[in-house]
């Protein structure tokens, strides 16, 4: 017969093997819970049957609708944005107290900023500046560049400009692209597009700078949109036009700037001596980016001729290549 | 009598774990809230730079099947004293050079581009201040110098390092051999600038190349052309898709100007081959044949937007004048061209 004692070592060594499997089982049904939570019961896709992402939003205010303001005889960026915003009756009336503003600049190449091949890094925080003085809550910077995006975003200043500002650089991360397709379009469909930042904001703003272009001719407002494309979008070169024009088609910005204080003349998009550069002391704003891309043009000294996607862009509606029609506000200094 | 038998861990369990256990397991704790703190204060605060590292550019770092005494050139070329690698260097084929240069990259493929390998360099002493080195290996020395020639700066300062380089305000751009290299600076101090020309140096150093100059250059007439005008333009030459190889060069006189041409064909049948071509080219967008004067060279003339083309072969050239102002203007400089290529090749 067992004595007392060693009766209740026994118990006690029950009860603590119950307690141990009751702590063993919560723990294994927990791990599966999680696990069932965290399952992705498709897996990964092909791209061309991942579900499409929601339309990118209208971002232009139609009550803003065709206005252009031109800065003439301008070499600081920073005033000449200014004087831009003022002309167009204030950045007030494109950014409200409590929008998420995002600015798609041009971050193409990891090059400095003096090469002018990149959105000037003087442009991104005084935008990003006054989009907050305006009262916005937040600004983001993106684009997806050519080159590693890191390397753009910090060799190009980018990133320092949009830190100072109070901004924040959105990287292109692939979660960031999903499969998209522009109606009527032929080229952009079910393609890999930046659509997560233009999902997280309420207005946008392009930024691109006075570019000669080996394959389109130039590279401006519109061509900038380009940076929203990912997968092998060097495809679309033999169709550059097109897609430029498909381009416009997608996005219906706030505003665009375009920066022609200096304009790259000559072995464009990359340049890489200053000597391809030329002081052209203008600054173009507007909501219309045909007609700044008009105006661009002859700042690159090409007519319309050279650049086809620009009528082919009118011819869709998303803007006009006569931009005298619309009266452009002209401030020369 | 027989003691009770009483099995260590039951002793173990009634007393639970040791404080020495308790505080190990504490600690254990402590360590991995740290470390899921640490891991959130880093995602939370972005910085580019710190990403370089782990940014696709680092998988481009292995040489793709490159002949290692072409990597160990490359290597021992971008050992300049004073500069210290910014990163590590990355490599392109045909497939992948727009990922670099975007656009541009339909320059360089039709003139035979092979591969690129590229690589930043900063002053050591100088961080702030950097130079990015470009090798274009072109498959061979016209491939090089067409791609040269089309891109050079007017105006440029010339190096003597070779036969064909040159340098800007903060740029420097060579031939040598079948390479062709650009070295683009930050900015354009003095200190910099003498690092690059040293990396220029160190780079035709380690890649020397037998000077085999092309013919054609010689044979474009020199008088009246305009300084570092020759090109050559590996396709579609003024448009026109079966002409390649076009040696070219630009000539001015009396406020006018005109460009000459040539190129050499595989045959005498093929030149006059692809000059028929070239002027029903002409022809479809407008030109017009006008009949040549009687003591004019062996030309045919096309007359189109008010501007003269006129076109002749001799032997296996296909030579011209391009874009000529006048009937006459273009009739001098043909006469000269065709001069030139019958000495040459009687």
């Amino acid at each position: 017969m067992n004595r007392p004692s060693e009766h209740n070592n026994t118990l006690q060594d029950r009860r603590a093997f119950l307690r141990r499997l009751a702590c063993s089982a919560l723990g294994i049904v927990g791990a599966g819970a999680l696990g069932l939570a965290f399952w992705d019961r498709q897996g990964p896709l092909p791209e061309a049957a991942r579900a499409l992402a929601a339309p990118i939003p209208d971002f232009s205010l139609p009550e803003q609708a065709g206005k252009v303001a031109l800065v003439r005889g301008i070499s600081d960026r920073i005033r000449g944005v200014e004087l831009a915003f003022q002309a167009l009756g204030g950045l007030e009336g494109f950014i409200r107290p409590g929008d998420h503003v995002l600015l798609k600049v041009n971050a193409a190449f990891a090059l400095p900023p003096a090469l002018c091949a990149t959105t000037h890094p003087d442009l991104v925080t005084r935008v990003s500046q006054l989009c907050l003085q305006a009262g916005a809550d937040r600004v983001w910077v993106t684009d997806n560049p050519i080159n590693d995006p890191a390397s753009c975003f910090a060799l190009t200043g980018i990133d320092a400009a949009a830190r100072a500002a109070g901004a924040r650089v959105l990287l292109p991360t692939e979660d960031r692209f999903a499969p998209y397709t522009v109606p009527g379009a032929d080229l952009i469909r079910h393609w890999p597009t930046l659509t997560a930042p233009l999902q997280r904001v309420n207005k946008v703003i392009g930024l691109a700078p006075v570019k000669d272009h080996h394959r389109s001719g130039a590279s401006m407002t519109l061509k900038n949109w380009y940076g929203l494309l990912g997968g092998r979008r060097n495809i679309f070169h033999q169709q550059i036009h097109t897609i430029i024009t498909e381009l416009a088609m997608m996005i219906k910005p706030t505003l665009v700037i375009l920066d022609g204080t200096m304009s790259m003349m000559h072995n464009g998009p990359t340049g890489g001596s200053l000597d391809d550069l030329k002081p052209t002391y203008t600054l173009i704003a507007g909501t219309d980016g045909v007609a700044v891309d008009a105006m661009g043009a002859e700042l690159l000294e090409r007519t319309l001729d050279h650049l086809p996607h620009l009528r082919m862009a009118e011819e869709k509606g998303v803007g006009t290549v006569d931009y005298e029609s619309l009266k452009p506000e002209v401030v020369t200094i | 009598m027989m003691q009770p038998l009483t099995h260590p861990t039951s002793r173990n369990q009634r007393q639970g774990p040791t404080r020495r256990e308790t505080l190990l397991s504490f600690g254990i704790l402590c360590v991995l809230v740290l470390i899921a703190l640490a891991m959130f204060a880093a995602q939370a605060r972005y910085d580019a730079g710190a990403w370089r590292a782990l940014s696709h550019e680092t998988d481009r770092a292995d040489a793709p099947d490159l002949p290692s005494d072409r990597v160990e050139a490359l290597e021992q070329s971008s050992r300049v004293a004073g500069m210290t690698p910014m990163s590590p260097p990355e490599h392109f084929g045909a497939e992948t050079l727009s990922d670099k240069i975007d656009g541009k990259a339909e320059l360089y493929l039709p003139s035979g581009f092979e591969h690129l390998e590229s690589r930043r360099l900063a002053m050591a002493d100088d961080p702030g201040r950097w130079a990015e080195r470009f090798v274009y290996d072109m498959g061979g020395s016209s491939g090089a110098f067409a791609v040269y020639s089309q891109q050079r700066r007017e105006g440029a300062q010339p190096m003597e390092i070779t036969p064909h380089g040159y340098r800007s305000a903060n740029g420097i751009f060579l031939v040598q051999g079948p390479f062709y290299v650009e070295i683009i600076g930050s900015d354009t101090s003095a200190r910099l600038m003498d690092k690059m020309v040293a990396m220029a140096e160190a780079f035709v150093a380690a890649h020397p190349a037998t000077a085999t100059a092309a013919a054609e250059p010689d044979l474009l007439p020199a008088a009246d052309r305009l300084p570092d005008s020759i090109t050559l333009t590996a396709a579609n030459a003024f448009g026109f898709e079966g002409f390649d190889q076009v040696y070219a060069a630009r000539y001015q006189w009396n406020g006018r100007t005109a460009m000459a041409y040539l190129s050499r064909r595989a045959s005498a049948e093929e030149a006059e081959s692809l000059a028929d071509a070239y002027i029903a080219f002409l022809q479809e967008f407008g030109g017009q044949i006008v009949a040549p004067p009687p003591d004019a060279p062996p030309v045919r003339i096309v007359e189109m937007f008010d501007l003269v083309q006129l076109i002749f072969t001799h032997n296996e050239w296909l030579a011209g004048v391009h874009e000529a102002e006048t009937l006459a203007d273009g009739l001098l400089l043909a006469e000269r061209l065709h001069r030139n290529l019958s000495e040459a090749a009687p």
